[in-house]
């Protein structure tokens, strides 16, 4: 079933205000509510070192969600903005992401209308040889270290991740950071399911 | 007893609790009271050399410990700790 979250016309267009007024550089925030009902934004600061390709959330706002949940609420949404890319989670996203209870807001500028499109970000739980998935798929290096592999629905499944194996679950990302060639990779497995956004 | 406030991807390892009361004298000794009674949270925060994970910020009440004096950070009865993971990403690069 996919999931929803009510995202009022307001907040929408707070998000796509926060995002125009702060190209070319992306902007973030979190978003206050209660039982898939989104309340209210609490703006942030980008505070990443490159901004018009990373945010990074001010620490400071982040720690309110222990406030909203002290007032019965919760973190249900953190928002960020892709000022020249589609709304759409990027391997760097899915390497990051640390809140699978909260969707990821992402607020497009690419196109001539902004485009809002709600995630969430799963972690899958897989056991598989990463050097195989290598040599048996075409991955990027997405940024310095970081290194994507996209399995897309409906697409082949490379052998390296074997259906018995693999939980069958897609789209998802495999990424992995390898900063020195010769230090393990830290590997995560994300699935990316769309949430379906309602205003009201 | 201090309280430590948990967020949410940590309370799997928590039964669920959003925050805990712990003893401890120091951010550090909270966070290995905190493992005691829920193993596995410490290896969530602390990297292999034990020190807070690059993605991890540790607050004591409102300040975040890297700038006070890290995992030997004092802490009383009345400070609150939260422990808030990063939340970072960014756009698609060709």
């Amino acid at each position: 079933m996919t999931r929803e979250l009510v995202l009022p016309y307001t907040l929408q267009r707070q998000i796509i205000d926060q995002s125009l007024a702060g190209k070319p550089e992306e902007i973030c925030g979190i978003v206050r509510g209660r039982e898939r009902q989104a309340a209210a934004l609490v703006p942030s600061r980008n505070v990443a070192e490159e901004r018009t390709i990373n945010y990074l959330v001010e620490p400071s706002v982040l720690m309110q969600q222990f406030v909203f949940e002290d007032a019965g609420d919760s973190m249900v949404a953190i928002y960020h903005s892709h000022p020249e890319s589609p709304a759409y989670p990027s391997a760097t996203d899915a390497w990051t992401a640390a809140y699978p209870e909260s969707v990821y807001l992402i607020c497009s500028l690419e196109a001539l209308q902004p485009v809002i499109r709600g995630f969430e970000l799963l972690d899958i739980e897989a056991d598989f040889d990463l050097t195989a998935l290598k040599q048996q798929t075409s991955f990027h290096e997405t940024r310095p270290g970081l290194f994507a592999w996209y399995r897309a629905t409906g697409t082949p499944l490379p052998d390296a991740l074997d259906r018995t194996r693999f939980p069958a679950r897609d789209p998802f990302y495999v990424v992995w950071f390898q900063p020195d060639p010769a230090a393990e990779p830290e590997v995560r497995v994300v699935y990316i399911g769309e949430i379906r956004l309602k205003s009201h | 007893m201090t309280t430590v406030y948990i967020p949410t991807p940590l309370r799997r390892l928590t039964a669920g609790a959003s925050k805990l009361e712990v003893e401890g004298s120091s951010v550090g000794e909270l966070i290995q009271a905190v493992d005691a009674q829920h193993p596995g949270v410490a290896a969530k925060i602390l990297d292999a050399d034990g020190e807070v994970k690059r993605f991890i910020n540790v607050f004591r009440n409102d300040d975040e410990i890297r700038s006070l004096e890290g995992l030997d950070t004092p802490v009383g009865e009345r400070d609150r700790i939260s422990i808030v993971p990063a939340m970072a990403g960014g756009a698609a690069t060709a």
